[in-house]
């Protein structure tokens, strides 16, 4: 039965991270850092997008995506990865972790803790960014405050199956967890988003 | 299906993590059942609000610029290959550093590796098929509850069950001893036919052998593959195909199927 080699399943063709100055990175990395290149970099955007989600800020979301691909680059063995893409999101995942625990313990384990997401948390951060600013619609404005305002818990399985479109076991391997805690997060989450927006739909018509 | 375990797996049925047999169940059942057919609209929405509005941040363009410059500092104190393999288990630990010299070699054994494993990307597409659908239906018997159809640790209570369901024998044997106790046996479908799931554990994990008669006659070598997460070995011998799945990691299935294949 012919199928496909382990070492090169789930690998997406070679994409060129950056489509005006392709081979740039080749330039600067040669050697181990071309397949790096090819394999690694073209899920930056993925990567920092989840930092992004999981930090809620830009400073320290570029931080930690500038932390963690350093650490993918160091780790990296191009010939065993067969998922390049929920790789790096793992090692981001795990940077953005470590940066919480050491400096806002306070936002995680709160799986349970009902208080300290009641209020949005990044209500005054979300103002400060680009995007926001171009917000089309108060529904847009309230579904983004309100996966912000999940538990870190329920944003990172929720932005990995939502944005980044990853199985539950891929998502159970990058968030180390059981494959029914991923379904049971989803559901929660899915569950707090929906009264979420009911609760400030009259608001924002109101305004 | 009942409304609560709708409920409980209409994430599963919405993210297509359901198999064919548990969405049709599930579709039967919010189509006659207002309560579960809500739910399911509201989740939709949802769904469809999140793809259209959730913001998907952008890659800023200094932090670009930093990252080259950080990997180009990098380069000379790491051309040494990591021997870590990428699945981040074993992040933590620091990588062992191999000699310079094999730096030099990889991209050359990276496009040899390419040669070979090239000509079976055009696999026949059935082959492909049979992969999904033992990759299905393992995903199906851990996420619907329905493991075993016979849970029993005893290889004498498990083989004899087959008996008149399937129109071949099933050897089955429990593998305790070496850290793989049988859980039981289930009636599945691959590919239209009726095939012997064995289920066995391993720690937390769970291991399908799916076993059924193979159309075409003689061995095939074992092979290797993983998809989606999951790890599998599937072998052909004795006019019978075999195929291990689970998400234990490649050794310890490799472990299990070596048991398997010593044991006739």
């Amino acid at each position: 039965m012919a199928l496909l080699g382990c070492a090169l399943t789930g690998i997406k063709p070679p994409v060129s991270w950056s489509h005006d100055r392709p081979g740039h990175w080749g330039e600067a990395l040669p050697h181990r850092g071309e397949s790096f290149e090819k394999l690694v970099l073209p899920h930056m955007k993925a990567g920092y997008n989840l930092a992004r989600w999981l930090l809620r800020n830009d400073h320290d979301a570029e931080d930690i995506t500038q932390e963690a691909i350093v650490r993918a680059f160091r780790f990296f063995d191009g010939f065993s990865c067969d998922n390049p893409r929920a790789w790096l999101l793992t090692v981001v995942r795990n940077s953005a972790y470590t940066f919480l625990q050491q400096n806002r313990a306070r936002e995680l384990g709160t799986e349970f803790n009902e208080e300290i997401h009641s209020e949005p948390a990044a209500k005054g951060r979300v103002a400060e960014t680009p995007e926001v600013l171009v917000m089309r619609s108060a529904e847009q404005r309230h579904l983004n405050q309100a996966v912000e305002s999940l538990p870190v818990e329920f944003r990172e399985v929720f932005v990995l199956r939502e944005m980044e479109g990853l199985s539950y076991k891929e998502i159970a391997d990058v968030a180390r967890i059981p494959m029914g805690t991923v379904m049971s997060r989803l559901s929660r989450a899915r569950q707090r988003l929906q009264a979420a927006l009911a609760d400030r739909e009259p608001a924002g018509n109101a305004s | 299906m009942s409304c609560s375990e709708t409920r409980r797996l209409i994430d599963a049925y919405l993210d297509s993590e359901l198999d064919l047999r548990g969405a049709l169940e599930l579709e039967a059942h919010i189509a006659r059942c207002p309560g579960c057919g809500a739910e399911e609209h509201g989740l939709r929405e949802l769904q469809a609000s999140v793809r259209a509005n959730l913001i998907r941040y952008a890659l800023p363009p200094q932090l670009a610029a930093r990252l080259h410059e950080a990997l180009g500092a990098e380069e000379p104190a790491a051309s040494a290959v990591s021997e870590e393999k990428c699945p981040v288990a074993a992040m933590a630990v620091r990588p062992m550093r191999r000699p310079w010299k094999w730096a030099a070699l990889a991209p050359a054994a990276a496009a040899a590796l390419l040669v070979v494993a090239a000509p079976r990307l055009w696999q026949p597409r059935s082959e492909a098929s049979v992969a999904d659908a033992v990759i299905a239906a393992h995903v199906r018997s851990l996420l619907a509850n329905h493991l075993t159809d016979v849970a029993s640790s005893d290889q004498h209570t498990v083989k004899p069950w087959f008996q008149g369901k399937l129109d071949y024998s099933v050897a089955v044997t429990d593998w305790a001893e070496q850290g793989y106790p049988l859980a039981g046996g289930r009636l599945d479908y691959v590919e239209d036919t009726a095939a012997a799931a064995l289920v066995y554990r391993r720690a937390q994990h769970v291991v399908n052998l799916f076993v059924w008669p193979s159309k075409r006659i003689g061995n095939e070598p074992l092979q290797h593959l993983s998809r989606r997460g999951y790890s599998a070995y599937c072998w052909a011998k004795d006019g019978m195909h075999y195929w291990a799945v689970s998400d234990l990691n490649e050794a310890e299935l490799l472990k299990f199927v070596e048991l398997v294949r010593r044991q006739g």
